[in-house]
């Protein structure tokens, strides 16, 4: 069957029309932006299947992942940021699954409907911010009261965006955190350093260059 | 806001954090001002390298003792700083290196070194990867490397929680002087009264002895390093090339680094800060040369640093009679890291003691004055200074504390 996408513009379209609820269909997959929408602005989730089927994707969840090596977010992340525009489709399921396991994780074994319901993002300190290296909020929260003021500093000291996508995914969280901690917005915030080549390239490669 | 402070420490890299540690431990309470981030400069950007062979002559005592104090560190600072001593292989391609390498070996064993050259069979039983090309290499199985960014913070954590002030995102901008002596340091956002200031600002230090009419023969020289995706362990030690060419180590995080120097370093930066990376490919033809396994692997980040090179590649450290106060703790050449501990813990010395445990008189700021290859005569750095320097800042302390 194939999964169904929940993308940060569905999230936008209930935030839009205020009715602040979405229903995830069976089968469904959450981009990792949507669920940030979603967790950020309370949004209530009801599930249309059940989490607590077996045959349900979650289950399987993120430990097959290690032993080949290169991890599955690894490779979501070194995708496109924006989760606005579909991105490929295994690409979202690595994300969904880890995102659905941490659900549960964090939860217990989830009720049928609306496991999330009003649940604020303040509680996540195990959500992992930064997927390629598993940072978690906790992490990085703690870098931040420790003194680091900047993404750089938090990004020495946590791993967070040292990863395979060098911090495509995660600065904009990570960026959101530390405005919070600090007391300003996310737009006074200086961007981490961007390091080149931008994408993984064989040394092989840049041998040649 | 300060006020008042027993010692103020400009730069908050990896020096200027473990002095920090080691004062704050004795009861002071330092301030250290930084105008980036912990370990944002040099102390960010090294290979990690915790090494005694290779290293300059006069500078072995202390390389031995900061490998004793690395094992400390982790029970010492309550955090791990990923320390692994399994040796450091210098690694030969051409004859020449081979008779470089006998000799330095025998220099570096007449100081107490452990130390061997190798032929490439035995490098092999050490390193199975190491490619075609490489026909021996020195070995020093006491060598080995640490994380860097998780060594800077652990100072600094540890420093905090024993009262250690810290000021990040804010720069020391002048160093007042009364009657020639040090009486206060002056940042963007505070003026701070202390008889006692410590150079520890890396690249910028001679920019701060500027500041006190001070100055030393310092330059940049212009360094690259990258990181690839990680493995699982392949080999736990640090490895160089026997000219320099390139070093690197896999971490234990999985990832590579690899780090190299060029030459042209006057033509690629400005205002201390390189304009474009380009040694990246360059180490990279090394690596797959000398580590033929990791061809395939991908680089996920490059970066650059800039090297306080000193014109004899030694550090300046210590006092100076010229400006009673003035504490210099910088220009370490590239090699810095691995000492960190053990000059943070001789400069505490200097400062609570007039005293240290190994002399430091070759690394005095004095040595410039003299031409190129003197003998330092100032017996530990403390003669040319006791008398006028220190003393009567430690009474004053004494009241204090
Ligand atoms: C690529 C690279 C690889 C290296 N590899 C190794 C290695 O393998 N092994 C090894 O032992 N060494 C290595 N080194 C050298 C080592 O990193 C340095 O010697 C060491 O970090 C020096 O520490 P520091 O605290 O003196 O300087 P820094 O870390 O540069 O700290 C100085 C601090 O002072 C701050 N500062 C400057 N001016 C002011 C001001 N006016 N006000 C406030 N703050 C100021 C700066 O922001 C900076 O954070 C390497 C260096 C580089 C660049």
């Amino acid at each position: 069957m194939k999964p169904n996408f929940i993308f940060a513009q569905d999230v936008k379209a209930v935030l839009r029309d205020g009715t602040k609820k979405i229903t995830i269909p069976q089968n469904s997959r959450i981009s990792a932006a949507a669920l940030d929408l979603i967790k950020e602005n309370g949004v209530e989730l009801t599930y249309a299947g059940s989490l607590n089927d077996q045959s349900d994707m979650a289950v399987a969840a993120p430990l097959v992942e290690q032993a080949s090596g290169v991890s599955a977010e690894n490779i979501g992340d070194a995708g496109p940021e924006v989760a606005d525009e579909p991105m490929p489709e295994e690409m979202v399921e690595e994300i969904a699954r880890r995102v659905i396991a941490r659900f549960r994780e964090l939860k217990g074994a989830p009720a049928v409907a609306s496991p999330l319901a009003g649940q604020k993002l303040e509680d996540e300190d195990d959500l992992v911010i930064c997927r390629c290296e598993e940072i978690t909020r906790k992490e990085i929260k703690e870098a931040i009261r420790n003194g680091m003021k900047t993404l750089n500093g938090i990004k020495r000291v946590t791993r967070a965006g040292m990863g395979l996508c060098q911090g495509q995914t995660c600065q904009r969280l990570v960026t959101q955190l530390l405005a919070g901690e600090l007391g300003m917005a996310p737009a006074q915030i200086k961007q981490m350093t961007p390091r080149a080549p931008v994408r993984p390239v064989a040394l092989s490669v840049l041998a040649a260059g | 806001m300060v006020g008042k402070a027993d010692v103020v420490i400009v730069g908050g890299g990896v020096m200027g954090c473990a002095l920090a540690y080691n004062l704050a431990k004795e009861g002071l309470k330092p301030v250290v001002i930084e105008r980036s981030d912990i370990g944002g400069e040099e102390s960010g950007a090294n290979g990690g390298g915790v090494r005694q062979s290779a290293r300059n002559l006069k500078e072995m005592p202390l390389a031995m003792e900061s490998v004793r104090l690395f094992a400390q560190l982790h029970e010492e600072l309550g955090m791990d700083v990923e320390y692994v001593r399994k040796g450091n292989l210098r690694l030969c391609s051409t004859p020449e290196d081979m008779v470089n390498m006998r000799k330095s070996v025998e220099n570096q064993k007449a100081v107490g070194l452990q130390l061997e050259l190798l032929d490439r069979k035995q490098v092999l039983e050490i390193n199975p990867y190491v490619g075609d090309g490489v026909i021996g290499a020195t070995f020093c199985p006491t060598d080995g490397h640490a994380n860097p960014l998780l060594v800077s913070y652990a100072f600094f954590k540890k420093a905090k929680s024993l009262g250690a002030r810290f000021y990040t995102q804010e720069e020391v901008k002048d160093i007042v002087l009364k009657k020639g002596r040090v009486a206060a340091v002056v940042t963007d956002k505070q003026r701070i009264e202390t008889d006692l200031v410590v150079n520890a600002a890396g690249m910028a230090g001679r920019k701060i002895a500027n500041m006190a009419g001070l100055d030393f023969p310092v330059k940049a020289v212009f360094t690259e390093a990258l990181i690839t995706e990680a493995l699982p362990p392949l080999f736990p030690q640090m490895l160089g090339q026997a000219r320099g060419l390139f070093y690197g180590r896999q971490t234990l995080h999985g990832s590579f680094f690899m780090g190299g120097f060029v030459g042209t370093e006057e033509f690629i930066y400005r205002d201390g800060k390189p304009l474009f990376n380009f040694i990246g490919p360059a180490i990279s033809r090394l690596v797959i040369e000398y580590l033929p396994v990791l061809k395939d692997l991908h680089v996920v980040r490059t970066w650059s640093g800039i090297i306080d090179q000193t014109s004899d590649s030694i550090p300046v450290l210590g006092l100076t009679p010229e400006v009673p106060g003035f504490v210099f703790c910088t220009g370490f050449s590239g090699h810095g890291f691995g000492l960190a501990p053990v000059i943070g813990r001789l400069m505490c010395e200097l400062i609570m003691d007039c005293r240290v445990s190994l002399p430091i008189n070759d690394f005095c700021y004095s040595r410039f004055g003299k031409g190129a290859d003197h003998v330092c005569a100032c017996k530990g750095n403390a003669a040319c200074t006791t008398a006028t320097a220190l003393c009567p800042n430690k009474r004053e302390w004494l009241k204090n504390i």
